[in-house]
This record gives structure tokens, C-alpha cells and sequence, in this order.
């Protein structure tokens, strides 16, 4: 009698483990979508080689048909309040996924205060995105401008409401994330997708550096100019030209160490007075006020006006603001502390050299273009 | 009968099982605390270098590596940890310097320990890797603590500014001490009777002086920072390997 009694404990408690095998089993409603197949191909990355390994999240593994869908999403101005604007309104491929301006107008005109940044390897950095940082995940990222006044000005319900009675997107999604029926489409799939996309936003590995420093191919030449620019660059020891101070903040391979620095770009008595406050504003760490993500210097001949406020026009502007025009704070990244003294020869060695970061290749990239166009 | 019970505690077992076994293991935090000259160090706090110039800090940080623990009645080795990145670069107030930066090993078996090892760097192996070969949130993986022109990793980097007009601007000069390559690494023991109990996170705190990372060769005076304000010449490592050396011997077990 007692092993009866155990085997009920036993079998009781396992019920408790498996309670889902209990419920109602009656069939779901068919969704919508069920029809068609669900059979998402894994989407694989090309990676130039000397590039580090792309982190992934489990979640949202890429796919083709969620790429696909990302890059549909990108493109389409369905995610704006009057249906005039797209995430590519300010990141446009030919200017390395910039818009080329100091400052951006959504859709009603207005403007924010930061200049609209490249997306080109967005999906290697860790570390936040935006200028200040406040993305954690692109995932995250994809989601902001949609709702921010001053970029695309919609609620996300609204844009759920268009996608799910759109004639093409359900499909898509179901295609992409399985969904069963339209109903499913979410902000969340939306900016997965969008991530998707942006995460095959890859340098093309054939920039003249690339070609040379990371591809090692035969017979790609730097001039005298580009070599010394490199030295500069890199504070080459085996060089006698002194430190250009750039690749503390802009190390290959990315030319970003996804990191936020003081570069003393704004005048602040204290820690306290910065007109932006950046990263700190975020962090809520007074020592990180008025620090910026230094972006990526690939493609930085493409990505002109310069700094997170688009304040300078051309390159040599930058070039002469940090061999002369910081302003001070305690904060102030401590590799520009004492003036470059680079000489023009040098500048424009500099200059010469960030040419050779230029990636054609990446902005005519057939697979990055808007899929609306022909 | 007999068969069915069997089968359902045998079910039980592998639905238990399946939750990890912690049977016999604990967990070890070593704290790493950052003082300069015995107080908290906190970054873009003043602190007096020498009699002429005060200083202030805007980086700290090290990678640590090859940690093992020495078992208690053997001469057995545990290794624990191939390698870590140690910073203080966030720490704006006491509060904070307090709490220090925890590198924390998990399911270590339960024994007594009576010390550990541990590399100051990144040993030769690693070394000969480069960030390129890691995702960015890998220790390794620092673009900033990658230099191809030295074809090493960044050890130690203790970025700072200094004031010696006295004018209470840290803008006279800048202190840039990075170390590297495989003849700066360094490896310290350090002598502790500990014991991991299981169940539980056993915590060793490890000091580090930063100041005492600037003692010059005689041990009394302090490196001349305004003449040498950056270990950037590879031809030249008489201040890197200086540096190491002083971090040997600034790291110190609190007991």
C-alpha cells in the first residue's frame, strides 16, 4: 500500500512540474499568416579579414528574410508621422549612411542638437550607441526615432496599426519571425529586424588601408604623403614624427575605440556648464559631462560637416581645431592636453592619409541601397 | 511497480540535475581596492606627485591574468582565471573607490587555499593575439588597449594630467604610462590563507598604491614626470619595466 501512496506523491508531483500538459487543448483560430511557410536561411556576414568578430545577440540571429524585412523598414517612410521620412532621410548610403548635414529635420521641421551619425560597422560596437551612448543594443536603438519629435514623430501603435494591414509587410514578417497572424506584428519584431539590417552594415574590406595594412595585398603603394599621415596617425615608434594624438580615440581596425572622450569641443567653466552634457546626462557622472562617442574615421571624407553638432565644415577645420582651439576642463581627454604642434606638412599628411579610409564600395553596396528605387 | 517508482525518481533526478550542481563549490570575489598614498583614489581628484606638482587622474586600469590558487596541503595549482581587464576609470567618489572593481569566480570547488598567483599583463600566448581576434566586449578585445605599433596589448594604463603652475588647471602636462610587451609582464604571489566554502562567496581584497607606481630606481624619490610624461618609445623601456616592477611590489593582500 505505501508504494501506492508514493507512486501518487510522485506522479502529483510531476503533475505540478508539467502543468502546461494539463490545460485546455482545444485548437487555436488559424492565424492569418499560417499559410505561408515559415523557413527563415541564416544570413551570412562578410566580415573583412583584421575585422574583430560581430557579438549577436541568441534572440535575434540574422536571417535573410529578417534583413530583408530590416531593409524594407529602413527605407520606408510608413515609420513617420505624415509618411515623408525614413530612417534613410539621415542615414543615406552615399554619405557613408549620414545625411551630410550639422544638424537634421524630422518631420515637422524641427531640428535636435546632434549631428546624425554614420552607421557604417554600427553592429560591432558594445558599448551604447548614439552620441551619449543611451542605446544599449541596436535592437533598443532602432526603436527611437520613430517616437522622437524631432525625427520621425509617430507612435509606435500607429506604425504597428500600418504594418499590420500593410499588403506585403505581414507576409514578410511571418517569413522573417514566424508570426501566425498579422495581429503579432510588433515594435519589437520592427526593430529587430531594423538591427538585422544594420548589423550587415560592413565595411567592404577594399579601402586603400584595408588593402594594404589588413588584406596585405601586393602592390597596393602609399605615397610619402599617406605613410607619413599614417605615422601621425599611430605614433609609429619606429618614426621620428611625434604623436598626432588619433588613434588613442580612433584605433584600427574600427577607427573607433567605442569609448566617449571630453576632446574639448565645448567651453565649460566646470564640469557642470557644458551646453550638452553627452554622455554624462546618461551615465549621471559628472566626470562623464560633455564627453561624446568618438565615431568611426572610416569613410570620414564622406561624412562631412564634422563633430557631434556639425559645427566644422571641412576636415582641415577639424584638423587645425585640435592642434589649437581646445578648451580646457578637468575632464579633458588627457592625450590633448598639450597643443599638436603639428605643422601643415603635417596636416595635411593627416588628411592624406584619412583618404585612405574612403570605402566606395560600402556606399555603392547593391545590397544597402533602397529597395524601393529601381 | 518497483520499475515505475524507479522511473519517476530517476526523471526527478534529471529535472533536479538539470538545474546545476553546486554541490561542493563557492564562489571567490577578489576586490581590487586603488588607493594614492593610502587614501581612495578617485578620478580628477587632486593628489600632491612631489613637493612641485599635483596631479590628477583620468585612467587606471590592468589586465590580470594566469590566477591561480594554491591548495592548502599540496603543491597543487588551481587555475582560476586566464584573463581579466581591472579598472578604476569610473570611480568619481570615495563611496565608490571603496567598493573598488570585483573580479568574481564562479563553482570553485570548496578547499582550503593558502595563497595565489596572478599575472600582471597579458602572458606571451595572449599576447600574440590581438584585439582583431575578439568581440569588442571580450577583455582582449579593446581597441584602446591594442597598440600594433608595439604588437602588444596595453598592461597597464594610467592616463592622468598634471598642474605645476599651481594655478589649479591640470593642463602644464599629461602623464600617459602604458606598458606592454611579453618583457613587462609580471606575475606576483601573494601568500593568504583562504577557504572557499561551499554555499557561499569567499572575498579577498587586493590593494593596489598608485602612487608607489612611480617610485624611481631608489625606491624614495618619484619618477620625473614632466621630463618623461609618456612610455611610448619602445627603444626604451626602462620606465615601463620600472612601472612593472613598482606594481609587483605596490599589490598587497588585505587581510
Amino acid at each position: 500500500m505505501w508504494w501506492n501512496r508514493k507512486v501518487f506523491l510522485l506522479s502529483f508531483f510531476l503533475l505540478g512540474f508539467f502543468p502546461s500538459c494539463t490545460e485546455d487543448e482545444s485548437p487555436p483560430l488559424p492565424g492569418d499568416l499560417e499559410h505561408i511557410a515559415y523557413d527563415p536561411q541564416p544570413f551570412d556576414l562578410a566580415i573583412p579579414e583584421g575585422f574583430p568578430p560581430m557579438e549577436i545577440p541568441e534572440d535575434n540571429p540574422l536571417t535573410v528574410e529578417g534583413v530583408q524585412l530590416g531593409r524594407f523598414l529602413f527605407y520606408d517612410p510608413i515609420l513617420s508621422k505624415d509618411s515623408s521620412m525614413s530612417c534613410s532621410s539621415c542615414h543615406l548610403p552615399q554619405g557613408s549612411f549620414t545625411d551630410n548635414l550639422a544638424l537634421s529635420a524630422g518631420v515637422d521641421g524641427l531640428t535636435g542638437d546632434r549631428s546624425a551619425m554614420s552607421l557604417l560597422n554600427v553592429g560591432f560596437y558594445t558599448n551604447g550607441l548614439f552620441w551619449d551612448g543611451r542605446s544599449h543594443s541596436l535592437e533598443h536603438q532602432a526603436l527611437q526615432p520613430v517616437e522622437n519629435p524631432v525625427e520621425l514623430n509617430v507612435m509606435w501603435e500607429t506604425v504597428e496599426a500600418r504594418l499590420r494591414k500593410h499588403p506585403d509587410y505581414p507576409a514578410m514578417f511571418r517569413k522573417a519571425f514566424g508570426i501566425e497572424d498579422s495581429k503579432e506584428i510588433t515594435r519589437v519584431l520592427a526593430g529587430n529586424a531594423i538591427a538585422q539590417f544594420q548589423r550587415t552594415l560592413i565595411s567592404s574590406g577594399t579601402s586603400k588601408f584595408d588593402r594594404k595594412f589588413l588584406n596585405k595585398e601586393i602592390g597596393i603603394d602609399f605615397s610619402e604623403e599617406e605613410f607619413r599621415g599614417f605615422d601621425l596617425f599611430f605614433d609609429n615608434p619606429d618614426s621620428p614624427l611625434p604623436d598626432g594624438q588619433c588613434f588613442h580615440c580612433h584605433n584600427a581596425p574600427l577607427f573607433t575605440i567605442d569609448e566617449y572622450f571630453n576632446n574639448g569641443l565645448q567651453e565649460a567653466a566646470t564640469l557642470d556648464d557644458f551646453p550638452d552634457l553627452g554622455r554624462g546626462a546618461i551615465t549621471g557622472q559628472k566626470i562623464d559631462n560633455g564627453k561624446m562617442r568618438a565615431p568611426t574615421l572610416r569613410n570620414i571624407m564622406l561624412t562631412a560637416p564634422y563633430m557631434h553638432d556639425g559645427r566644422f565644415q571641412t576636415i582641415e577645420e577639424v584638423l587645425d581645431f585640435y592642434n589649437e582651439g581646445l578648451h580646457y576642463a578637468d575632464n579633458l581627454d588627457e592625450n590633448l592636453v598639450i597643443p599638436l604642434g603639428l605643422t601643415p606638412q603635417m596636416k595635411a599628411d593627416i588628411i592624406a592619409f584619412l583618404h585612405t579610409l574612403t570605402d566606395t564600395a560600402f556606399v555603392n553596396n547593391p545590397q544597402f541601397s533602397n529597395p524601393f528605387e529601381p | 511497480m518497483q520499475f515505475k517508482v524507479f522511473s519517476l525518481i530517476l526523471l526527478l533526478s534529471v529535472a533536479i540535475s538539470s538545474c546545476g550542481d553546486k554541490t561542493g563549490k563557492g564562489d571567490l570575489a577578489i576586490q581590487f581596492l586603488a588607493t594614492y598614498d593610502g587614501a581612495p583614489l578617485v578620478m580628477l581628484q587632486e593628489y600632491p606627485y612631489n613637493d612641485t606638482l599635483d596631479i590628477l587622474f583620468q585612467k587606471f586600469n590592468f589586465y590580470i591574468s594566469n590566477l591561480t590558487l594554491l591548495e592548502e596541503g599540496s603543491e597543487k595549482e588551481r587555475e582560476v582565471l586566464e584573463i581579466d581587464f581591472v579598472e578604476f576609470d569610473a570611480i568619481d567618489d570615495v563611496a565608490k573607490a571603496a567598493l573598488g572593481f570585483v573580479v568574481l569566480m564562479e563553482d570553485l570547488p570548496a578547499h582550503s587555499y593558502k595563497g595565489l598567483n596572478l599575472g600582471l599583463g597579458v602572458p606571451a600566448g595572449l599576447n600574440a593575439t590581438q584585439e582583431s581576434d575578439y568581440p569588442d566586449s571580450h577583455p582582449l578585445g579593446k581597441a584602446s588597449h591594442y597598440w600594433s605599433g608595439w604588437g602588444s596589448y596595453i598592461f597597464t594604463m594610467i592616463n592622468g594630467k598634471v598642474d605645476s603652475d599651481d594655478d589649479g588647471q591640470f593642463d602644464d602636462s599629461s602623464v600617459l604610462y602604458h606598458t606592454g610587451s611579453d618583457d613587462s609582464y609580471r606575475t606576483k604571489e601573494i601568500a593568504h590563507q583562504f577557504r572557499v566554502e561551499e554555499g557561499e562567496t569567499t572575498t579577498i581584497v587586493l590593494e593596489v598604491d598608485l602612487h608607489k607606481l612611480f617610485l624611481d630606481t631608489d625606491g624614495v624619490h618619484y619618477i620625473d614626470i614632466i621630463a618623461n610624461p609618456a612610455t611610448h618609445d619602445i627603444t626604451n623601456k626602462t620606465i615601463t619595466n620600472l612601472v612593472m616592477d613598482n606594481f609587483q611590489n605596490a599589490l598587497y593582500v588585505v587581510e
